[in-house]
């Protein structure tokens, strides 16, 4: 995140801190994207990922006298929301995620190759449902924070040197799952070609 | 397959816009929050010297225990009086009812200790995890 956006949050905290709670719609408009986002990695359910980024924003409010400013706030929230997904995702599993429920992608892709891509992709996320959780919680904040260690480290309150160990055992689980599930893709969609008529 | 292959497959392409009535929503659960009053903080000031009192007779117990069994082992020697109960009942002057009185409360002064602990160790447990 730019250093504006740690500047406007940290304004946003003190003035929120001073008892002008209509501040914190600064930070919830900034945020809301990655949180619900994130919830929506975890759960794959686009209307429990809002209440999900919703109660983490609440608790973020309550939270903001503890925020000492040692880390950056996004840090700080995303560690937040993070462990509150994992415990509401504990609590209630996510569900098999039902087709009408896959959300409308903000950069629609070329028709040409892009509704495979997006089986291909979902193909994929049912692989690493898969997974134990802590192999794949480790791999969705990975990818979600760009492939940037120190901060998915954060996010879960693990250490750098666990998360690539997780990160390592749970990428060769998938290189073990995932050729041939793609590969029975491939060949399935060789032996049924679409109709073209 | 390689690394970037599958860095290139976990890589999500896909990217939802939240509902146009998500900030309002989460902003009138704020005020709601905010609105609500604050929770009534613990009453240390009325609880503490009760506390203290607890703890004192707690220790004062088991101060007595170690030194009765102690005696009681000596002299006694039996297997029962080594057994913290078998002590209880070896320090127990017959026909007193002051010091019966006395070991209830003890025992009632660390039963409340005990609970105390475990109601802060749950409570911590459920702040950490939140």
């Amino acid at each position: 995140m730019s250093r504006i956006s740690a500047s406007e949050d940290q304004a946003d905290v003190a003035r929120v801190l001073a008892g002008e709670i209509a501040a914190f719609e600064g930070i919830v408009r900034r945020w809301q994207g990655p949180l619900i986002n994130l919830a929506y990695r975890f759960c794959r359910d686009r209307g429990r990922a809002e209440e999900m980024a919703q109660e983490a924003f609440l608790r973020a409010y309550r939270g903001l006298p503890k925020w000492r400013g040692e880390s950056a706030f996004s840090t700080w929230l995303f560690a937040l929301a993070t462990n509150l997904y994992r415990s509401e995702l504990r609590r209630i599993p996510a569900g098999a995620m039902p087709l009408e429920d896959i959300a409308e992608p903000r950069d629609p892709r070329a028709i040409d190759g892009g509704l495979e891509d997006l089986d291909r992709d979902r193909a994929v996320r049912r692989v690493v449902d898969t997974l134990p959780a802590k192999y794949r919680e480790a791999l969705i904040c990975f990818y979600f924070q760009e492939m940037d260690v120190p901060t998915a480290a954060a996010g879960l309150g693990i250490a750098e040197g666990t998360l690539k160990a997780r990160l390592f055992r749970g990428r060769k689980m998938l290189e073990s799952k995932l050729p041939s599930l793609l590969e029975a893709r491939e060949s399935h969609s060789y032996a049924c070609p679409k109709e073209t008529a | 397959m390689n690394d970037d292959e599958l860095d290139q497959l976990l890589m999500e392409r896909e990217e939802i816009v939240p509902s146009s009535g998500f900030v309002a929503s989460v902003m009138e659960a704020v005020q709601q929050e905010a609105a609500a009053p604050a929770p009534i903080p613990f009453p240390w000031k009325w609880a503490l010297p009760g506390l203290i009192v607890s703890v004192a007779m707690a220790m004062g117990m088991i101060a007595r225990w170690i030194f009765s069994g102690a005696r009681v082992g000596n002299s006694v020697g039996s297997a029962t009086a080594a057994l913290p109960v078998g002590n209880l009942f070896a320090m127990l002057p017959h026909g007193q009812i002051a010091a019966s009185t006395l070991l209830a409360l003890e025992w009632s002064a660390l039963a409340l200790l005990v609970s105390l602990a475990a109601v802060r160790f749950s409570m911590k447990i459920a702040t950490v995890r939140e």
